[in-house]
């Protein structure tokens, strides 16, 4: 196996386009070198993409951009992200311990396409593009579409995630992630569920939110029917009720090491409506702190 | 010296890194060993091909059980050969053994091995106890004991081990009984876990095998290789080296007797490494258990008989699980008072899973929580606060166990629940416990392990002070402190000038291992007694030299003077040399055993380890929160309350009890060991098998009670494995308190909890 | 391939496989056998040790990826006979029992105090969330790291008490 250091995105396309299936990317390694000392993975040529320095940007205007290699721990310190994605922050913190977290990247988290990987609820519900590049073109896909299954991405054998895109934070509105575990780190989530959401001037309809679990089917998904039966309602505990319900329709969480899909099951509805009220209980505290 | 801390002798090569671990030894030439493993958990082996890995790069022998010696090992039973030969009977039991000039080389080798298996439906615990399962060891009968055909014990087909206490009347008691209490409880296995894996290296010349590892219990290697290759014992010598992590998972023989084998058919010294994996499925873990336990109970709600069944799982080969079938008879009959007879079976069966064994504690874990959430079962039945059931019931000074044990001092129970009501009021805590949080008592004794021991203490010529030992330092101080404050004390020398050797079967004398708290009491009582021998020595030595009568020396600070007249004084250095001329080297030796302590033989059958020597006595208090969305537990509050004789180090006596409850944490909350369908583990990595990490476990609150011993070193009682044993008890108490249900099961899942929560109470 | 970094303040010059881990590396290479083994996936945190100041477990950490970095490995915390502040800490502190997993906690324990002076019980803990102990349950760990940093342990010390006096 060769293993090849590059120090810019352009040298990595270069060398993806060159080796073709054979090569990959290789970033902080947490996963990958997993799968390769259990032989899950035999790449015959590693693409080293630490050092490549115009990856690591994290840009707010508009939007925000988050360079692919990122770090956990960058997204955990990041006063911006932790303002305005706290969610994002949240999950990264959970990811592993301290030493996973600086090295593991949010381009790896992403790529490795677990379905219980941390950081895609919070993406998910900030509305993420994915950025592609290739030696052929650019390309930025939704990262709902982006996500095939499980450890299977939209990803060509010759492209590189340049970075991610998310949504500007708005009035009135909070996030949360919250991850059910074992123990208090170092797990991979039996359940994963983010959410976004924007009241009202009135601080009690709900205007807007996405809802969006990990480790509930083959890949993370948004719940659409749960949101849209919140969508442009006031909060009660029956609304919840009900929106829990759809969100099991839309979960698809089978038995398997971690938990069974009983518990998942159980556990789900519960845990939106924590989340949801956790969210209106954020927003309305910082109208307070004003 | 005594209840002081002092610096760990082995302390700086831990932090810097130095310590050589057995993972870390290394000989010159030496080869790497990988064992191929049996993948299916029963069946038997219709091809075993070697010759294709015969021909691979590096690769020196390949052994099989076409070369291994006739005999038959076994640490209470011999019935277990090195190789598998036909018959599989666990995952993991070694096939063959490939030996490399590389690790990478023999692993690579060994997976070019063609194997066909026949593979069958393996018999798990439930199996085995319930229907006429296959019999997993066709030969049982042929099988015996390893202290001779005398010391046969009941068993029969796959019932590896059967032992039950003759109780007249409990029938009749059940019969009269106006309400019986019923519980059905089960617990899963717990893998010790030690971070250093498993590793041995074995050199052998001339009929004479040489092995380092890292073992709990280097003479029980030394016997366990000695019968695998059918050799004397004396023809085995094992050295041990610092151990990463032990808790009963390292004190019989693993991978030596495979290195010794290599080391003689190759001539060259043989390293062998588990990985992680291998170490999780072929550990003898903490064995699994059903246990059944009814109280019959009369109209003022008195518990008037009590029957009780356990059933254990031995695994494949027996290890010393037959010993550990009387835990039961122990346990299950004690602590409270009943009005009426007691009838305890407890039955091993063999399965087709990985040898179960010791882990600290070993059966007590999931006995007390057995018997302590029945208690709290009873309580509620009638109505009756759980403390003040129990305090009704609590056996005092003078009880007589199941066993027909004398307690004389069991009354140390009811001043270890005055001592935690001190820590933490019952009442108060009851009172204003918020929803979803509880409050979990148990209590009970534990013993102290009898098995003989010795120490030799020689002064050295400048004055210094060397202790050998047999006895195995596991980590907990016992012997890199412990034994040296001890001697330090004895003699009146600085412990800094005490030095404790490393076990070397060849040089000690027999040491029974780390295990069971034994080291401080039975190694100290040894060391001491060399001590006081050394002194008198020295003291006849110095009387020579001050012309002083030696009843009016003392030692004091490596000095000995004149009691009253310090400036008159000779320091040991002078008097070792002095001696050394005179007489020889200033040096003795000790053994000591704990004296057989009597019981009721008639009381059972089948009781292969007859009492609790040494008892000491534990109160434990949890207070908990349940989330009722997850499931999960969190511990808010956890007091222990203990019984030491006297702490020697009570730094060491904190660090033995917060670090079992951490272990005692992770079998309650975290590890899983579960058991599939398919009779193989369905943990099988560190990522899966959870061991607690900083953020779960809770700094626990500690009141020692110290009684002296009058055998023990200073009255030092076992201290260092008892404070797990408690804990699923008290945890599972706190749990079921707190959501109003039964909680019947370690570990204790959130899954398990929102089902109950969810089930009518 | 060959590969040149720096291993506890000395340049070294290493001829490696391409999928060899830093641990392989350091233990097999360059005998430093401080960094344990004990589980190779990551998990258990005992071959923690420090690339570029930042704590990495070093059974999952391809040696190649070092090229040109300082790593910090158990044996450069101390210098000869003497220990850091923190190994002397943990040693009087009852912070070492089998002392397996001790290069790994030092390596980043000695990480954490450069980032934060004054760190509390929990963000220590926190800090730890990828170092296992199965020996001290971590609390006198802990303590030894408030004992260093800010003179006293956690009142939980005072807890220990004999037959109703402070020990």
């Amino acid at each position: 196996m060769e293993f090849r250091t590059v120090f810019s995105a352009e040298e990595a396309l270069e060398t993806l386009t060159q080796e073709g299936i054979q090569a990959k990317i290789l970033a902080g390694g947490t996963d990958l070198v997993v799968q390769m000392k259990r032989k899950e993975i035999e790449p015959g040529v590693l693409v080293h993409i630490k050092r490549a320095s115009d990856l690591k940007e994290i840009l707010s205007s508009d939007t925000t951009r988050i360079g692919s290699l990122v770090s956990h721990a960058d997204l955990v310190d990041s006063k911006l992200i932790q303002l305005n994605y706290g969610s994002l922050a949240n999950a990264a913190s959970q990811i592993g311990g301290w030493q996973t977290q600086v090295i593991g990247t949010i381009g790896g988290n992403v790529a490795n396409a677990s379905p219980a990987a941390d950081l895609v609820p919070p993406l998910l519900v900030h509305g993420a593009i994915v950025h592609l590049a290739s030696k052929r073109r650019r390309r930025s896909i939704p990262l709902n579409e982006f996500l095939i299954g499980r450890r299977k991405t939209a990803l060509a054998a010759d492209e590189l995630i340049i970075g991610f895109e998310l949504e500007p934070k708005s009035k009135h509105s909070a996030d949360k992630y919250l991850k059910v575990g074992r123990r208090s780190a170092m797990e991979v989530a039996i359940v994963g569920l983010a959410i976004r959401m924007t009241l009202e001037d009135d601080l009690e309809t709900i205007s807007k939110i996405r809802i969006a679990v990990a480790s509930c089917g083959p890949k993370a998904f948004l719940a659409d029917s749960a949101s849209s039966i919140l969508t442009g309602m006031r909060v009660t505990s029956t609304l919840i009720s009900e929106a829990g319900e759809l969100l099991l329709t839309e979960a698809n969480p089978v038995d398997d090491v971690r938990a069974s899909a009983t518990y998942r099951k159980r556990l789900l509805p519960n845990l939106l409506g924590r989340a949801i009220v956790g969210c209106i209980e954020t927003i309305r505290e910082a109208e307070k702190g004003r | 010296m005594i209840g002081a801390s002092v610096v760990r002798s082995d302390a700086f090569v831990k932090v810097t890194g130095r310590a050589v671990y057995g993972v870390d030894y290394q000989e010159i030439n030496m080869l790497h060993g990988f064992l191929l493993r049996s993948p299916v958990a029963a069946g038997r082996v219709i091809k075993l091909d070697i010759s294709i890995a015969l021909g691979m790069d590096g690769v020196q022998s390949i052994l099989t059980a076409k070369d291994q010696p006739s005999e038959m090992a076994g640490w209470v039973l011999r019935e277990q050969r090195l190789f598998a030969s036909e018959e599989l009977r666990y995952e993991g039991e070694p096939i063959a053994l490939v030996i490399a000039k590389t690790y990478d080389e023999a692993k690579a080798a060994a997976s070019s091995i063609l194997l066909e298996i026949d593979e069958w439906k393996g018999v798990d615990l439930v199996a085995a106890s319930t229907t006429n399962a296959r019999i997993i060891h066709k030969n049982w009968k042929s099988y015996v004991p390893t202290a001779g055909p005398n010391a046969d014990y009941p068993r029969d087909g796959n019932l590896a081990c059967e032992t039950k206490s003759n109780a007249v009347g409990v029938d009749v008691a059940f019969g009269q009984a106006t309400k019986i209490i019923e519980d059905k409880f089960c617990s899963n296995r717990q893998y010790q876990a030690y971070l250093e894996p498993k590793s041995a290296v074995a050199t052998y010349v001339n009929g004479q095998f040489t092995i380092h590892t890292a073992s709990q219990h280097p003479f029980n290697v030394r016997e366990r290789v000695s019968q695998f290759l059918g050799v004397r014992i004396s023809s085995v010598r094992v050295i041990g080296k610092t151990i990463g992590g032990g808790f009963g998972g390292k004190l019989d023989a693993a991978l030596e007797p495979y290195a010794a084998l290599a080391a003689k058919v190759t001539g060259s010294p043989v390293k062998i490494m588990n990985t992680r994996t291998e170490d999780i499925l072929t550990c003898p873990s903490r064995e699994n258990a059903l246990i059944t336990i009814r109280t019959a109970l009369n109209a003022a709600g008195e518990m008037i008989g009590r029957d009780v069944v356990v059933d254990m799982d031995n695994g494949a080969y027996s290890t010393e699980m037959p010993w550990l079938a009387s835990l039961p008879l122990h346990i299950l009959g004690a602590i409270y008072e009943i009005d009426g007879p007691t009838r305890i079976t407890s039955r091993l069966w063999y399965t087709n899973t990985a040898p179960t064994g010791a882990f600290r504690g070993v059966g007590g874990t999931y006995l007390y929580m057995a018997l302590e959430r029945h208690i709290d079962n009873i309580a509620n039945s009638i109505g009756m606060d759980r403390l003040e059931f129990r305090l009704r019931h609590l056996i005092d000074d003078g009880a007589v166990s199941h066993v027909g044990q004398i307690l004389p001092d069991a009354g140390i129970l009811r001043e270890g629940f005055n001592e935690i009501q001190k820590v933490v009021s019952w009442e108060e805590t009851v009172a204003n416990l918020k929803p979803f949080q509880g409050v979990g008592i148990a209590s009970g004794f534990w013993l102290t392990n009898p098995m003989p021991g010795q120490a030799t203490v020689k002064l050295n010529e400048d004055g210094t002070v060397s202790v050998i030992t047999g006895a195995t330092e596991n980590g907990s101080g016992a012997v890199a402190m412990g034994v040296r404050q001890i001697v330090a004390q004895g003699l009146g020398v600085d412990v800094n000038d005490v030095s404790v050797s490393m076990p070397d079967t060849d040089i000690s004398s027999y040491d029974a291992g780390s295990q069971g708290s034994r080291t401080t009491h039975i190694v100290g009582r040894a060391a001491l007694n060399a001590s006081t021998e050394v002194k008198r020595q020295i003291l006849e030595q110095a009387s020579n030299l001050l012309e002083v009568d030696a009843a009016d020396l003392q030692i004091s600070n490596s000095l000995i003077s004149v009691v009253g007249s310090p400036s008159i004084s000779v320091s040991l250095g002078e008097v070792a040399t002095n001696a050394l001329w005179a007489v020889g080297p200033i040096t003795a030796t000790s053994s000591y055993t704990t004296p057989p302590i009597s019981f009721d033989p008639g009381c059972a059958s089948g009781l292969l380890f007859p009492t609790f020597p040494t008892p000491t006595y534990h109160v434990h208090l949890a207070v908990v929160e349940v989330d009722p969305v997850t499931g999960g537990v969190k511990i808010l509050r956890y007091v222990v309350v203990q019984e030491v004789g006297k702490a020697i180090n009570p730094d060491a006596v904190r660090g033995q009890i917060q670090g079992a409850v951490a272990q005692g944490v992770g079998l309650t909350l975290y590890e899983s060991l579960r058991i599939g369908k398919d009779c193989r583990y369905l943990e099988r990595t560190l990522e899966n098998y959870r061991l607690p990490i900083a953020l779960d476990v809770p700094d626990v609150e500690i009141r020692l009670m110290e009684h002296p011993d009058e055998c023990g070193p200073f009255g030092a009682k076992g201290a260092a494995e008892p404070a797990i044993v408690f804990v699923p008890a008290a945890i599972l108490n706190a749990v079921s308190h707190a959501i109003g249900r039964n909680v019947t099961s370690i570990p204790l899942t959130p899954e398990c909890v929102l089902d109950l929560i969810e089930r009518e109470s | 391939m060959n590969i040149t970094l720096s291993v506890n303040e000395r340049t070294q010059t290493v001829q490696i496989d391409g999928s060899e881990t830093l641990l392989e590396m350091l233990r097999n290479h360059l005998g430093l056998l401080g960094t344990k083994e004990g589980c190779t996936e990551g998990e258990c945190g005992a071959c923690s040790v420090l690339v570029d100041g930042q704590p990495v477990h070093s059974c999952i950490y391809l040696a190649a990826a070092t090229e040109g970095c300082q790593v910090l490995t158990i044996e450069g915390i101390s210098h000869g006979d003497e220990l850091s502040k923190l190994q002397s800490e943990l040693i009087n502190g009852g912070g070492v029992q089998c002392g397996f997993c001790t290069p790994g906690f030092v390596v980043v324990l000695t990480a954490l105090l450069k980032k934060s002076s004054n760190p509390s019980a929990s963000e220590i803990r926190n800090a730890l969330s990828g170092n296992i102990c199965r020996c001290t349950g971590y609390t006198q760990i802990v303590e030894s790291v408030l004992q260093l940093t800010e003179g006293k342990k956690t009142s939980n010390k005072s807890n220990l008490m004999i037959n109703g006096s402070m020990s």
